[in-house]
């Protein structure tokens, strides 16, 4: 019971992760349970094991990343948390695209500012992994559209065929989409709490993160499977197969460097990358700076509300 | 599960192109029958295993399209499997069609015609054959399926020619009476209806494999 009151604080922070779970499974999942290929439950539940998988084999070393911006107390944490939570609501509410990375960084930074003890060094290095995102998701969707593409589309096989790679292929991007996600975002939901919390090492800290993600996954990742994606251009099987690989590699590569970052960035990147090899007709451009604006205004939010909150309660 | 339907639903595509295959055969052999002996008593007996042939192929369609609401195969190929049966559906039927006409209407097809005619019915085999191979190709290497469709084009803009020549000579012919010279230039347009419905699949075959390659 006791342990239990000591974990108290963190349920911000579960609050994020379990809204982050829900929103952002639908990007390595999404295309498939939404055309029907892989059946919700089975997508939910495998999506849940990875994630967890990913949060506790290589949660921890954006958790370092995180902590490194500025130093939190316990106070502070729970307002970081909530600050985010409810800037990650009100994007949703407004059907703005949110990233739950730019919403808590955001957050971290309205603290700083407000104690002025912010470490500018750790800070630039996630403002550069957010703007490498979405880069490094085109590129490499790019590559891998054009590598896949000669191979795949002139390999001999029946149409039939093609589907069951494309099957198999979907399954298995989503299964490391999964991972990365966990082993990425895991930092966003949990990440500020590191060093405050009793007997709670930071790899314990990614488990309980990555079990949060994982619950909003299976109890309200339906609706955003079903909803889809990011609207930017239609994908097909095979599209969306490069799509979630390119978005997959790029937030386990950031996961390794430690920095916190977007899947959503890296599904947009993804799909953006696409869009201009199939032609910039593909691409639907209200839609795009739809999610420009969302993540322009993110971090600005949950920078005031932190801000806000620590001059209230600190 | 997935793989499963897929499996099911091939196998069930192989018999429908067989039993479709074989319903144009018979088309073909009973027709070739009557040009040679005129004998209606036998077409109208070769019209039942034409049809035996063809409703086959039906029930077969049915069941594919049941399993496919059942939500076999990626959506995608769904869409493009339904639609290649509806048209593919379309050649049996019409074949039952062209003989069924002569037995309904009591067509008998003066000697003059049978040549030009039998080359129709050949050229309706042949191109059906080439479409039904078409179909397979999709389903063993559908990259190459799109090779065997400038060979249906071929085929049905020669039995174009030939439906026009026979029109004419039908028209141009003083031993027909005028309503068998409506009858006549119907059943032609019947018969050669078999090679533009086989070249709609042609069409759709096309479309499948340009979605898929490029």
């Amino acid at each position: 019971m006791g342990a239990l009151v000591g974990l108290a604080p963190l349920s911000g922070g579960l609050f994020l992760g379990w809204a982050l779970g829900a929103n952002d499974a639908a990007n390595v999942f999404g295309t498939a349970v939404a055309a029907r290929i892989i059946p919700y439950w089975r997508a939910a539940l495998l999506c849940a094991c990875f994630v967890v998988l990913g949060a506790a084999l290589q949660g921890a070393a954006g958790i370092e990343t995180l902590s490194a911006i500025t130093t939190q107390t316990v106070t502070t944490a729970v307002i970081v948390s909530i600050a985010s939570a409810i800037t990650v609501t009100a994007m949703t509410i407004l059907k703005l695209p949110v990233s739950t990375s730019q919403g808590v960084v955001g957050a971290i930074l309205g603290i700083g500012l407000a104690t002025d003890r912010t470490e500018l060094g750790p800070l630039l290095k996630v403002v550069l992994c957010w703007i490498g995102t979405p880069i490094g998701s085109l590129i490499i969707a790019v590559i891998a559209y054009k590598v896949l593409a000669f191979g795949f589309r002139r390999a001999p096989m029946s149409m039939f065929t093609r589907d069951k790679i494309l099957w198999s292929g979907l399954l298995l991007v989503g299964l490391y989409g999964s991972y990365a996600l966990g082993a990425n975002n895991v930092t966003n939901t949990v990440g500020m709490f590191s060093g405050l919390l009793p007997g709670v090492s930071d790899r314990l800290l990614a488990v309980i993160g990555g079990l949060a993600i994982a619950s909003g996954t299976i109890t309200f990742g339906r609706r955003v499977m079903l909803r889809l994606g990011s609207g930017i251009m239609r994908l097909d099987a095979f599209t969306a197969f490069v799509a979630v690989l390119s978005m997959s590699i790029t937030v386990h590569v950031f996961a390794i460097v430690g920095a916190p970052i977007s899947t959503t960035q890296g599904i947009v990147g993804a799909t953006l990358g696409i869009g201009f090899l199939r032609g910039a007709h593909a691409i639907h451009f209200n839609a795009l700076r739809h999610i420009v604006v969302g993540w322009v205004f993110t971090p600005i939010m949950a920078l005031i509300l932190a801000a806000a909150g620590y001059a209230i309660f600190c | 599960m997935f793989y499963t339907r897929q499996r099911e639903v091939e196998a069930l595509i192989a018999e429908y192109r067989e039993q479709a295959a074989l319903c144009v055969r018979r088309f073909h052999d009973s027709l070739m029958r009557y040009c040679r002996t005129g004998d209606l008593a036998q077409l109208t007996r070769d019209v039942v295993e034409v049809h035996r042939a063809e409703s086959r192929a039906d029930d077969l369609r049915r069941d594919i399209e049941t399993m496919m609401y059942a939500k076999a195969l990626f959506p995608e190929s769904r869409g493009d499997v339904l639609g290649l049966l509806e048209t593919l559906d379309t050649v049996p039927n019409q074949a039952e069609l062209a003989v069924r006409s002569i037995v309904n209407q009591y067509i008998a097809i003066p000697e003059p015609l049978h040549p030009q005619l039998s080359e129709l019915v050949n050229l309706c085999s042949r191109c059906v054959d080439a479409t039904m191979e078409a179909v397979a190709k999709l389903f063993e290497d559908f990259t190459n399926a799109a090779a065997l469709l400038g060979k249906i084009d071929e085929i049905e803009s020669r039995a174009d020619a030939i439906e026009a020549q026979l029109t004419q000579r039908i028209f141009a012919s003083g031993d027909i009476k005028d309503l068998d010279k409506l009858l006549l230039r119907d059943l032609v347009r019947d018969i050669s209806g078999i090679c533009d419905m086989a070249e709609s699949v042609a069409d759709r075959i096309r479309i499948i494999v340009v979605k898929r390659v490029s």
